[in-house]
């Protein structure tokens, strides 16, 4: 038996487009609670720029869907499709680092690091408390 | 050929269900996850929240585990992006948590927090995240997360209380580690080591219900894992030497660990 999800797909959401970005990965993911797939901003750039990152395996034709005009899925009828074709509008995949006006996609093999893909989007975490 | 296999999948689910009813068969609360598609002859795993697509391939998504417990604290994630990958690599299968988002959440249910054991066989790899968690509490109250530091120093945390072995795991290696608190005293076993933490920490006191979390902390987004959960489990109660050695014995089976 072998997966249908062959890519990995690492996602840098700019601060600002978080709420149009979680409804584009609402149109197609495939759960009516993916409108949660980006929340805090804790990914920034070398400008301090701030991003909430995803990263997923991915059936092949996630690119394919992502180009084509967004119609709502049967799991979410309600969700706002203009928000989500913003969102759209805003993809770039495997075109280079993040910046604050793209949604910056890092596509590749399944088996590919979430970490590797990170480093690909220029980005790097936000340090957070040291809390044991 | 195929006899002497199906002999040895059959003792090895005998000793599954030995250890179930040695741990839960007299209605202890808790929870145990074996992360392969079927276990015991039944699935338990599913890419969904919902279990409706069941995981049958190295390389699916997890979206539900189901408690091998008697208690039905199954383990779901609905967001489809915050789903481990089920993995089946040299024989053995576990869940990978990619540090970025992945967790899964499952029923805490309220109960003494001076007598309670978190076991799991994972792999833990070095983090760009402070000091994650593999276990912990989302919600109000004492809360309870059991973790590691990239210097290889194991954690409990209960409450505001945090207690720590010295440097006793190196990243990338596999460990059985059992979190215990045994009438308020505090100590993490790995791979059949007792290191003794004493007994800090909140007292004659209870968990409150909440939400647990496996591969993350009490803030999802924060103090993620990066690594593999072969086995884990959680149960309310005293336990014997003769039960935590045989969780040893069973998580290091199926974690590939020698103990």
């Amino acid at each position: 038996m072998t997966t249908q999800y062959q890519q990995r797909a690492t996602i840098a959401a700019p601060a600002a487009h978080i709420p149009d970005a979680n409804q584009l990965a609402l149109c197609l993911g495939e759960s009516s609670a993916d409108d949660r797939t980006f929340s805090t901003a804790s990914y920034q750039d070398a400008d301090g720029n701030l991003y909430a990152v995803c990263s997923t395996v991915a059936k092949s034709v996630f690119a394919q869907l992502a180009g084509l005009p967004l119609q709502a899925p049967d799991h979410a009828p309600g969700m706002d499709l203009e928000a989500a074709t913003r969102a759209q509008a805003l993809l770039r995949i495997n075109g280079g680092t993040a910046s604050p006006d793209v949604i910056a996609v890092i596509l590749g093999n399944r088996l590919e690091s979430a970490q590797d893909h990170i480093a690909a989007l220029g980005l790097e975490r936000v340090q957070q408390e040291g809390l044991i | 050929m195929i006899q002497k296999k199906r002999k040895q999948r059959n003792e090895v689910i005998d000793k599954l269900k030995a250890l179930i009813t040695s741990l839960f068969g007299a209605g202890e609360q808790g929870a145990f996850y074996i992360p392969r598609p079927i276990v015991s002859g039944v699935q338990s795993l599913f890419q969904d929240a919902a279990g409706t697509t069941a995981v049958t391939a190295d390389g699916d998504p997890v979206g539900l585990m189901i408690d091998q417990s008697s208690n039905s604290n199954n383990a779901p994630q609905s967001v489809s992006a915050l789903r481990p990958v089920y993995t089946l690599a040299n024989g053995l299968d576990f869940l990978l948590f990619d540090e970025v988002n992945d967790h899964l959440l499952f029923p805490f249910i309220a109960g003494d927090a001076d007598n309670f054991v978190f076991s799991i066989a994972v792999t833990p790899e070095v983090s760009s995240d402070n000091n994650p968690r593999y276990f912990g509490l989302v919600g109000t109250g004492i809360n309870l997360q059991c973790g590691y530091v990239n210097n290889g120093t194991v954690f409990t945390r209960v409450g505001s209380v945090a207690q720590t072995t010295v440097s006793s795991i190196t990243l990338g290696n596999t460990y059985v580690i059992s979190h215990i608190r045994q009438g308020g005293v505090s100590s993490i076993r790995i791979n059949g080591t007792v290191f003794s933490l004493g007994g800090s920490g909140p007292s004659a006191d209870s968990f409150f219900s909440n939400t647990g979390v496996l591969g993350s902390g009490y803030q999802p987004n924060k103090f993620k894992l990066k690594g593999k959960i072969h086995a884990a489990l959680f149960r309310y109660g005293s336990i014997t030497e003769g039960q935590l050695s045989d969780i040893d014995t069973y998580f290091a089976s199926v974690a590939g660990v020698t103990l």
